[in-house]
């Protein structure tokens, strides 16, 4: 399991901010003699360097856990097992990961607190979530009155299949939004274009009060105070620009790259298998895939 | 609407039937695809990267509910005696023999019996350790106890080695170190430190610290001065102000045999260190009149203070190492004279100290003083006179430490020349940065093509601007020269410091030891044994010129391997 770069850490307290710096001889006082540039830290500094350690927030083997647990559960010194079986044949079912492309950070994702991603936001919805299923910003825990849903307006070029499969997720999303909380307005942002139309025509009785706007998306800031965003977007050649107390970007399904390892290591072909496939037999006799790849 | 990310998988293939069947994913489609295999009749592996199966939750669900998803056959898989569920594993490598595939699996601990697990949560409530929910994409904190999913717990203790750790060429418990200091424990710090590490205040001052480079701090604003730290403890103690503990020095039982080390440089005292610590009679046999290698007669004492080297080689002399300084293996005393002598095993570690060759007119004139030879006379007390005006070629460390070097002893103006781009320079950023805060100036796309002598001394330096085009075997781009760009610059001494290459002719012809294309010294990767038997080698004569760590690295692990070849003989 991967960890990536996380987002709001510099917000906990827990994690003094400034990295210190050691002392060196002034230029002046160095170029005529081999005296030492670099003086090191002093003990205050020394000290406080060290608290920006994180620990990198794994086990650290400190044994409370194992003092706690009276069922004797928990054994440190598990070590890993190897496995060597002897198959027939593979079945070859990862999944699908969702990113998204453009990168999101266009978007004003990782620099503005209330500009999460579609996964992110179902984890908001979700009773199992991080805030126990309320509608809350992550910046504030403020409840939103209105929301934006961005479906990769960035120009109005579809992204295919991929791109209407986000577009319908969007919508499911709203809708749920809208179940949630009362007297939500929501807006949906997506490509002026047939496709996404045509989508969003046979998702139109799911979706009463959703506003959409068609049109590419020029600029997204972020509000200093309120951290509310201000969207920025082209419709027919009008620019138009509206506020909003929350942004959801649309992700994309694509293959994991735990599949695009595996593939490598099994010499595999993955070209053309993309999402939704049924069962099938790849470029190597006895391989299959299976489920969303 | 239709569910987004799976499909039924009904298998259509006849062939299937009564067979062994690996399943890669334990998601919903991997679940539907376990339970079919098994119904007819086939033996089921279902193997899972995560620590439970049962897929991460679902997108969403067809009844619009907000709650996380489960696959409807999830307790049928876990009882159907067909199937054998493997979760937290890795599929290692896959051979194909017989018209079967044999896999290799790698389970990861997961360091709980789940069968003694309650789910009571109590260990969850005591775990100090805050880390990101990737379950809930990091909008929250977990324990170090991973839950994976509340609707079916799986506990799952998260514990690995920390990226730095697992990056120092000698795995310092960086983390717990780092730990100490920030608890004010100075003197348990250091400890830690020596308990791998031989030499911290040395590493604390010049190691260009890879762990840095990869501390996730680093990815949320600027990595720990994780050398800086180790400096800082290390210093105390030099300073006298802090004691080493007792039981830093704990020899093992004298194991009556003796080890014979060629070269004094961080990997031989490195392993000269661990080999005396287990028993070994140790003697370092070192061609300069200083030990210390490429610490002592590379490193100028701006970046390593003289008494810091000492004092800790000091310290290795003090576990009972012999270093016999001016003493040259080979002319007189031959390898095959060492091992007469009653030395059971021979670790060569002879470093790089050859520079490579320019090969261009004029290299050999008076004047012309390669980076290697320049800082080593400086730092044995033998300076050479630079004059005014000085040239560095190269932009390795080595041509930054002759520039400042130059600049200290009275040069006015030190340029150094590099054929390439700054992006390029293998010189590290905070080196490169100080040579210019000294005014130091570097000409980027520059490359020697004749030096110009007057009464055989060097006077100036014919050269020629590049341009950068694809990039060649070191992944760097090659610099191509640039049509009728030649120019000429003016100067008293001229240090060329393009690489450094090890000198293993004193050997001689036949020493039986095989030595690689690049001039190395060949051994067998695992061991750091060499073609003869009982013969060692390691550091930069084994893998060309690289940092101080990787040949402490090299020592140490050479002194695991010669106490096991003298223990097995």
């Amino acid at each position: 399991m991967v960890e990536e770069k996380k987002r709001y850490i510099l917000e906990f307290s827990d994690i003094p901010a400034e990295r210190q710096s050691v002392q060196e001889l002034p230029v002046e006082e160095r170029i005529n003699n081999f005296n030492e540039v670099s003086l090191g830290f002093t003990e205050d500094a020394a000290v406080k360097e060290a608290k920006r350690c994180l620990s990198c927030r794994r086990c650290l083997g400190c044994g409370l856990c194992l003092a706690e647990c009276d069922k004797d559960a928990i054994v440190f010194e598990q070590a890993d097992e190897k496995l060597d079986i002897s198959v027939d044949s593979m079945i070859i079912t990862t999944g699908v990961e969702r990113v998204c492309s453009p990168p999101p950070e266009r978007f004003g994702y990782g620099r503005y607190a209330n500009v999460v991603t579609d996964i992110e936001f179902e984890r908001i919805l979700s009773d199992n979530g991080p805030y126990v299923g309320l509608l809350i910003r992550p910046f504030d825990g403020e409840i939103p009155r209105k929301i934006g849903f961005v479906c990769w307006a960035d120009n109005n070029e579809g992204r295919g299949e991929s791109g209407i499969k986000s577009l319908s997720y969007a919508i499911h999303e709203a809708m749920l939004t809208k179940n949630k909380v009362d007297g939500l307005e929501i807006s949906l942002f997506l490509p002026d274009n047939d496709d996404y139309i045509k989508e969003l025509k046979r998702n139109d009785g799911k979706v009463p009060g959703v506003s959409t706007k068609k049109g590419g998306i020029t600029a997204i800031k972020e509000v200093q105070e309120s951290k509310n965003l201000i969207v920025r977007w082209d419709e027919n050649g009008n620019v138009r620009e509206d506020e909003f107390e929350m942004l959801v970007l649309s992700t994309m399904p694509e293959p994991t790259t735990y599949i695009i390892e595996l593939a490598k290591k099994l010499d595999i072909n993955l070209e053309g298998m993309m999402v939704d496939t049924l069962l099938f037999e790849t470029s190597k006799k006895g391989i299959y895939l299976a489920g969303g790849i | 609407m239709e569910p987004l990310h799976y499909m039924v998988c009904k298998s259509k293939d006849s062939e299937l039937g009564n067979k062994a069947v690996l399943i890669i994913g334990g998601g919903l489609a991997g679940i539907q695809s376990a339970l079919e295999q098994a119904e007819s009749g086939n033996t089921v592996y279902l193997v899972e990267n995560s620590p439970g199966i049962g897929g991460e939750r679902l997108l969403y669900n067809e009844d619009s509910k907000t709650v996380d998803f489960v696959s409807p056959d999830l307790e049928k898989v876990k009882k159907n005696k067909n199937i054998r569920i493997i979760t937290n594993a890795d599929i290692e490598k896959v051979e194909k023999s017989n018209g079967k595939f044999d896999v290799k699996i790698k389970k990861r601990a997961i360091r709980v019996i789940e069968e003694r697990c309650d789910d009571c949560k109590a260990c969850i409530k005591v775990c100090p350790v805050n880390l990101w929910d990737d379950e809930n994409q990091g909008l929250s904190f977990r324990t170090a106890i991973d839950f994976f999913d509340h609707v079916n717990p799986s506990y799952n203790i998260v514990k690995e080695t920390p990226v730095c750790q697992r990056t120092c060429p000698v795995h310092l418990d960086i983390r717990g170190y780092i730990g100490f200091i920030a608890d004010g424990k100075f003197e348990e710090s250091l400890a830690l430190i020596k308990e791998v590490l031989p030499f911290p205040s040395i590493c604390g001052h010049i190691c260009p610290h890879p762990c840095e480079e990869e501390c996730n701090r680093g990815r949320i604003d600027y990595p720990l001065s994780i050398r800086d730290l180790k400096r800082f403890v290390a210093d105390i103690e030099l300073q006298d102000a802090l004691k080493p503990k007792p039981l830093m020095i704990v020899k093992g039982e004298d194991k009556g045999k003796k080890v014979a080390i060629i070269g004094a440089g961080p990997a031989g005292l490195a392993c000269a260190h661990d080999l005396a610590l287990l028993g070994y009679g140790v003697t370092v046999f070192e061609a300069l009149p200083r030990p210390g290698g490429m610490l002592a007669v590379g490193i100028p004492d701006y970046r390593l203070p003289r008494d810091v080297l000492e004092k800790e080689i000091a310290a290795v002399s003090a576990v009972g190492v012999e270093i016999r300084c001016n003493t040259v293996i080979g002319k007189g005393l031959s390898l095959d004279d060492l091992f007469n002598k009653g030395y059971e095993a021979v670790f060569i570690t002879v470093g790089a100290h050859k520079n490579q060759e320019m090969r261009i007119p004029g290299e050999d004139a008076r004047g012309v003083i390669p980076g290697v030879t320049f800082l080593r006379d400086l730092n044995l007390g033998n300076p050479a006179d630079v004059g005014e005006r000085v040239a560095v070629i190269g932009g390795g460390n080595v041509a930054i430490d002759s520039a400042r070097c130059a600049l200290r002893q009275g040069a006015r103006d030190v340029t150094i020349l590099y054929r390439r781009s700054r992006q390029e320079m293998p010189a590290s950023d905070e080196e490169i940065e100080a040579a210019m805060e000294e005014g130091v100036k570097i000409e980027y796309l520059v490359a020697p093509l004749q030096v110009f002598t007057t009464d055989g001394k060097a006077a100036g330096l014919r050269c020629m601007r590049m341009e950068l085009g694809k990039p060649d075997t070191s992944g760097r781009r090659r610099p191509i020269p640039v049509e009728g760009s030649e120019f000429d610059i003016e100067l008293d001494t001229l240090i060329p410091a393009i690489g450094q290459v090890p000198d293993i002719s004193f050997l001689g012809e036949s020493s039986g030891i095989e030595l690689t294309k690049r001039g190395t010294i060949a051994v067998n990767p695992d061991t750091l044994e060499t073609s003869r038997p009982g013969v060692f080698a390691g550091g930069d004569c084994q893998t060309g010129p690289k940092i101080a760590i990787e040949a402490i690295a090299a020592g140490k692990k050479a002194a695991v391997f010669i106490d096991k070849y003298l223990r097995g003989k």
